[in-house]
């Protein structure tokens, strides 16, 4: 299952380890975000859909601020 | 017409960008795979060369290839226009008098809803089935399931 919120700001966020945030992995182990999720947000990147503009461990609204977040604008 | 200024975007996709005018209200959108002249209120166009000018000029004339015609909007309106830039994305052209409707706020708004499109048709091609959820914060949620 993926998951992913659309901010009325026009942020998508889902939950993304730093980990695989920075080496663009699609972990299985991953503790935070499902392979699934990961590899739908890298489908999207790869089409020049979002682009991480939040360093991990910003606080973004919508999911607990324990940098484990990334954000994309369209 | 007052002075045209543009905004630079993400939106790539352009189906998906004239989706995203049609929830925000804008049900006629014209597209051009060359572009057309945005007209003003008063009926002329704005110089490519200076967008402060006016010109009867069409062949000078500021183009797009996404239009929603001031028709559309309000009568006192100007076009409002998407041009494709050379990164591939739709920059907006919005009008000085306009920016008042088109501001920040309905920026935003029209982005969410471009990314709904964009996640949705993603989704579907890598053939999620695809729940929305409205949140109470004006957010949406996407559950994406196989």
């Amino acid at each position: 299952m993926v998951e992913i919120v659309l901010a009325p700001d026009g942020t998508q966020i889902v939950p993304v380890c730093n980990r695989c945030l920075a080496e663009g992995a699609q972990d299985e182990n991953c503790s935070v975000a499902e392979a699934a999720t990961l590899a739908f947000v890298w489908a999207l990147r790869a089409d020049g859909h979002v682009a991480a503009v939040s360093d991990p461990g910003d606080d973004v609204p919508g999911f607990s601020s324990d940098g484990w977040t990334l954000g994309a604008r369209a | 017409m007052s002075h045209y200024s543009a905004l630079a975007t993400r939106f790539k996709d352009r189906n998906c960008l004239v989706a995203a005018l049609g929830d925000v209200g804008y049900k006629t959108v014209e597209v051009h795979e060359t572009g057309a002249a945005l007209v003003g209120y008063q009926g002329d166009y704005r110089d490519k060369s200076d967008w402060g000018l006016h010109t009867n000029d069409i062949a000078r004339a500021v183009t797009a290839e996404v239009l929603v015609r001031r028709a559309y909007i309000d009568p006192a309106a100007n076009d409002l226009g998407f041009a494709r830039g050379a990164d591939g994305a739709f920059g907006a052209i919005i009008s000085d008098y306009d920016r008042s409707r088109h501001d920040d706020a309905w920026m935003a708004r029209l982005t969410q809803r471009y990314n709904l499109h964009v996640d949705r048709k993603k989704a579907k091609s890598l053939g999620y089935h695809v729940k929305e959820t409205a949140l109470p914060n004006g957010a949406i949620k996407l559950t994406l399931t196989r």
